[in-house]
């Protein structure tokens, strides 16, 4: 199984990310604006400092030197400076940010199969009941409303006409965090992010159990006599759980993407505003780090969910 | 082609039955009908603001009221449909084009090219799809003609994913040998042979395709990267409603995009999951 | 006889019993400071650039003079100073016994450090062209001269600037906090900018840092040795809080101060524990004409469009009355503006078209004006960002259009639009400019300059600025600023939209406020908080 991993972190994985960082840098220094736009405001500014700043970042070179420069040092596990006026280094500004995104995507996965499994097991298990109609559609509504609309509603109700939860933000100064002070400030983004999770995972493990349920090997336990709930938590669940798993990997990249919109929408402080901002300001650095970061992110998401679909089907062998 | 006759009228009836899925095409088509028929429903140019009738609730003037530039809401979002719409058509029609070709060379030709190309689909699918969206409508300026690119472009994969399947399926079978033997170019084995098989799949991926594509180009005009004012576009029409006080005391000005990107994406999911029931031979309750 | 006597010292007493029992500050509290927007953490006063850095610079450090409400300089760290009379030099007096927060006393030597660094040749930060007149900082600069006699420390608490020409706005940049040596002149000044300190920052202020967490907020606690008295309040704090969550905040009783858009103010000035406060910004938005295109170099063509767009309707309305409409880049906050002479270009669709008619535009088929086969129709550039900018322009689109110019939006993310500006591939675009203490226009204004974005040039404007920089009589200086408005104001480079508006939301808990704000606020930018308190 090691070398299957390793075998597609080489042939697979490196290519991609460098194709990926390639495209990625390529466009951003082709895009327009620059990283020394905001010296407009300041006074009586000596021009040379234009041009010292854009030799002092590296931004007067060509893309190509630029690129590899950059390449150099993330082998050598360097992410660079910012390129705004405080130079820090982007590693830490990313390790600033990363645990409100962590806790935020963790929430909406957690609420996101939490929910939507169970549901769907009953949904598959009361098949064609009312239940089931009713959760197929508010399956349907998960997935169609998009999630800032969404969000504006819980916003709206919850926040502004009730005023039970706090329209977005984090702790204040000085607020102690609390647990139930991480829920308040998480619900509603929580919910945001995690209502097509909620839904999409319904929908698949109703299928995906109700194809089980419908296999002929199943047919045979029935036959023997087996009640009906053995057969379906021992025998089915064990296989309809299996696609839902690569399902996660599929899902990584919708979550991250939606992250940025939900933690806009909160105000939340993770890496999606510092993204925001990173591409307005043309901070290259950042942006190539924290899309590094979630390219990775994703493609081990992709590999850990095919391994253990491996672990737990025992007719898929890797060699 | 009796066989062909007789296989889509078996559809029909699969998809017939689905009552959510009739349910959705009802809608859609009442959706594009409205869209098409936009200028005949109402008189007013939804682009022209008249700034002392801002902020208006519902009246009999002004169906859904007016917006903080004086400009009809009901027009509005009735012009909004078609933008939104057509972003959804011609962006999976991109995606398709590009798809549906990279996927028929890589499932085709296989090995080399195959591999080439499903690594640079991994690149376009490892995209952070936003970070993308807002570099590029830096560099061409927010348009509809870029939205529609963008989303296009960036969506191949799935198609190309599913085409190469389809070939991957049938291109060792006894059928496509049995072709090439008779003397059928690759070509001709490709398109008369193997892609009508792959249209039903296809067919559902781009429904689905059309639903997301609409979600998207919503959430970029949120954002602000979409369709540029003044053009009505669903998505834009709900960032201005973003200040919390516009929120809680002007509902009329985000209810009605909100709804109708809501009700017209349910539709076409409803409807592509009907497709999806009605093509899948392995549900065969008749 | 006493009895009286008595009396009137009973009244006394008491009257001054009233009124100290109402002004005697109360200790301690948290002062909560809102901001829309996270400080970098360049929290050293030469190296940073980013307003919200500078928020925090304001409170950790102390300069040699400070810019009051009414945006002239008052002693701080100096205690007084001298101008000589030729203008050429300026020498400092300070203050004996002003301690940085690690208890190391704040000299001359410390004054010197902080603006010889800045003219090092090493030096990363943006502030080297606002000293530049300082004998010798060219040729430090430039690695030929290992000091600068420009700077001379005459004793521990006197320092003498000398410069190569009079300079009038130099003495209003004397206001950046003075750096603590010891701490750092062990560091070369090309490895300052990643500084540790830069994030940990010691200054003589009347706060003292505490904790930053970046996107959230920045603490500091009062300076108890601060040498003009330890502030009223025990801690202060900067509170993030985002643009459109600001009502609530304040309605929930989280923020203390802060500045809201004018789409807010109906909302706030309903809350009974907040007060709200209206003032004139140093600030003005303009339509800024590419006058390199022939089209726009007819100052006929300039004046028309003015007086076919509707900005006092775009005032009143887009903007709810808060901003003042503008004809000249000086703004009524500033001490050098004026109205005598200044032609107030009143909307008059009418007006426009005759003159546009008279330049040589005649209506074609479409009912576009045309002069010689080139129609009237142009881009119009407009940076994304703000709301009432986006209605702006359409309002404008519209006005245009009834006077028979096409004109089409552009809407572009800020950055890629400065791009577009600085290559000159523009045909108008809308930007604002926010302005420094003193009303030098060179930088904006003078046809050399980086940022004169229109292209201007007209020898008497450039003539009168120059003037202005070197005059240091405030009355003659006003007198040729007021010469050099009327001039800008026929010519219309751009085309001037509004002088800015602050409206600041402050808790009615807060004590000791500017009651009647300059620009700067009821709190003067951040000076007030020293002397602030809070009443509960």
């Amino acid at each position: 199984m090691w070398r299957y991993i390793i075998r597609r972190i080489v042939l697979q994985g490196i290519p991609v990310l460098l194709g990926f960082t390639f495209l990625l840098y390529l466009i951003i220094t082709i895009a327009p604006g620059s990283p020394v736009t905001h010296l407009r405001g300041v006074p009586d500014l000596d021009t040379a400092v234009i041009a010292q700043r854009e030799a002092q970042l590296g931004v007067d070179q060509p893309f190509l030197v630029q690129y590899v420069r950059w390449l150099g040092d993330i082998v050598r596990g360097d992410l660079g400076l910012s390129f705004d006026s405080a130079r820090r280094p982007v590693a830490t500004l990313i390790k600033e940010r990363m645990p409100a995104t962590i806790i935020l995507s963790l929430s909406s996965i957690v609420l996101g199969w939490g929910i939507g499994i169970p549901v769907g097991i009953l949904s598959a298990r009361y098949q064609y009941s009312i239940f089931d109609y009713v959760i197929t559609f508010f399956a349907f509504v998960g997935i169609s409303i998009p999630s800032f609309f969404f969000g504006l509603v819980l916003l709206y109700v919850f926040a502004l006409t009730l005023n039970v939860l706090p329209a977005g933000g984090f702790f204040m100064a000085g607020e102690p965090h609390t647990f139930l002070g991480y829920v308040r400030y998480l619900l509603l983004p929580a919910m945001t992010l995690g209502l097509s999770s909620i839904a999409s995972v319904a929908r698949y493990m109703r299928s995906s159990l109700l194809e089980v349920l419908n296999e002929d090997y199943l047919r045979t336990a029935r036959s023997k006599g087996l009640r009906e709930n053995i057969v379906i938590y021992k025998h089915a669940l064990r296989n309809a759980l299996l696609p839902i798993l690569t399902l996660m990997g599929f899902m990584l990249p919708t979550i991250f993407s939606g992250a940025v919109i939900v933690e806009n929408i909160f105000t939340w402080p993770g890496l999606g505003s510092l993204a925001i901002q990173a591409l307005n300001e043309r901070n290259y650095p950042v942006i190539m780090g924290i899309n590094l970061m979630f390219a990775v992110l994703i493609f081990l998401g992709s590999i850990i969910a095919d391994v253990s679909y491996a672990f737990a089907d025992p007719r898929i062998r890797y060699e | 082609m009796m066989k062909q006759i007789s296989q889509s009228k078996k559809i029909w009836k699969r998809f017939c039955r689905n009552k959510l899925a009739v349910l959705g095409l009802v809608v859609l088509i009442f959706f594009v009908v409205v869209s098409v028929c936009a200028p005949f429903l109402t008189d007013y140019d939804p682009n022209r603001s008249d700034l002392r009738k801002r902020n208006q609730p519902p009246s009999e003037a002004h169906l859904f009221g007016t917006d903080d530039m004086g400009r009809d809401i009901f027009a509005r979002t009735l012009y909004g449909g078609r933008i939104s719409l057509s972003v959804g058509l011609v962006s999976v029609g991109i995606s398709l084009s590009i798809g549906v070709v990279l996927g028929a060379i890589a499932g085709f030709f296989g090995g080399m090219v195959d591999t080439v190309i499903m690594r640079i689909a991994d690149v376009f699918y490892s995209f952070p799809f936003m970070i993308l969206a807002i570099t590029i409508s830096s560099i061409f300026g927010p348009s509809i003609y870029n939205t529609m690119v963008i989303l296009g472009v960036l969506s191949w994969p799935s198609s190309a994913r599913l085409l190469r399947a389809e070939f991957l399926k049938l291109k060792n079978t006894d059928f496509s040998l049995a072709a090439t033997t008779i003397g059928a170019g690759p070509a001709r084995v490709m398109f008369r042979h193997i892609l009508p098989n792959a249209i039903s799949p296809l067919l559902v991926s781009a429904t689905l395709g059309v639903a997301s594509a609409i979600l998207s180009e919503a959430g970029l005009s949120f954002l602000g990267l979409g369709v540029p004012p003044p053009a009505p576009s669903w998505g834009n029409m709900l960032n201005r409603a973003r200040p919390l006080h516009i929120l809680a005391t002007m509902p009329w000005m985000w209810l009605p995009p909100g709804i109708a990107i809501f009700v017209i994406v349910l539709s076409i999911n409803f409807v592509g999951d009907g497709l999806r029931d009605a093509f899948d031979p392995r549900q065969v309750m008749d | 006889m006493r009895k009286q006597l008595v009396l009137v010292l009973l009244i006394v007493l008491s009257l001054s019993v009233l009124v100290a029992a109402q002004e005697v500050p109360t200790q301690g509290g948290t002062f909560r400071y809102g901001t829309t927007i996270n400080p970098r953490g360049m929290f050293n006063p030469i190296l940073y650039t980013e307003q919200y850095d500078a928020y925090v610079i304001d409170v950790v450090y102390d300069g040699l003079i400070q810019i009051d409400a009414n945006l002239q300089p008052q002693p701080k760290v100096a205690k007084a100073w001298e101008i000589s009379e030729d203008g050429l030099e300026i020498t400092f007096y300070l203050h004996e016994g002003i301690k940085f927060h690690d208890g190391v006393e704040l000299t001359a030597k410390d004054v010197a450090y902080t603006y010889r660094t800045i003219l090092h040749p090493e030096y990363t930060g943006v502030r080297y062209g606002t000293f530049n007149m300082l004998v010798g900082a060219q040729e430090y600069k430039e690695g030929k001269a290992t000091d600068v006699p420009g700077i001379e420390v005459i004793d521990d608490y006197t320092i003498k600037f000398s410069t190569t020409r009079p300079h009038a706005p130099l003495l209003s940049s004397f206001g950046y906090g003075i750096l603590p040596s010891h701490l750092l002149e062990h560091i070369p000044v090309g490895e300052l900018e990643t500084a540790d300190f830069n994030l940990h920052p010691i200054g003589s202020g009347p706060f003292k840092f505490v904790e930053f967490l970046t996107d959230q907020h920045v603490t500091f606690e009062a300076n108890e040795e601060y040498f003009f008295g330890r502030p009223n309040i025990d801690t202060l704090v900067y509170q993030k809080v985002s643009q459109d969550t600001i009502p609530i905040f304040l309605q929930q009783n989280r923020i203390d101060f802060i500045e809201i858009s004018p789409e807010q103010y109906l909302q706030v000035s309903d809350m009974n524990h907040i007060d709200i406060y209206v003032y004139e910004a140093l600030s003005y938005s303009y339509i800024a004409f590419n006058l390199r295109q022939e089209r726009f170099n007819d100052v006929a063509v300039r004046q028309a469009i003015t007086y076919g767009f509707d900005r006092q309707l775009y005032v009143d309305v887009i903007r709810e009355g808060f901003g003042i409409v503008a004809n000249a880049p000086m703004p009524t906050a500033s001490w050098a503006f004026t109205d005598e002479g200044i032609d107030t270009y009143d909307y008059d669709p009418e007006r426009a078209s005759k003159m546009l008619a008279e330049a040589g535009w005649t209506p074609g088929s479409d009912g576009i004006l045309q002069k010689n086969g080139e129609r009237l129709e142009f881009e119009f550039l407009v940076p994304d960002g703000s709301r009432l900018t986006e209605q702006m322009a359409l309002l404008f689109q519209q006005n245009m259009e009834d006077i028979g110019i096409k004109v089409n939006l552009m809407f572009m993310e800020f950055s890629a639009a400065v791009d577009r500006v600085d290559a000159r591939e523009f045909d108008i675009f809308t930007m604002s400019w926010s302005l420094a203490v003193d009303p030098d226009p060179y930088g904006i204004w003078h046809s050399t300059s980086l940022w004169n974005d229109p292209g201007y040039n007209n020898p008497e404007s450039d003539r009168l600025i120059e003037l202005g920089r070197q005059e240091t009589d405030m009355e003659k200086r006003k007198e040729i600023y007021a010469e050099w408005q009327r001039v800008i104001n026929y010519d219309l480079p751009s085309m001037f939209l509004n002088y800015g508006v602050t409206i600041g939301a402050i808790n009615k808990r807060v004590q000791g406020i500017d009651t009647e704000p300059g620009p700067y606020g009821p709190l003067v930018g951040r000076q007030l908080l020293e002397k602030v308190w809070l009443k509960d």
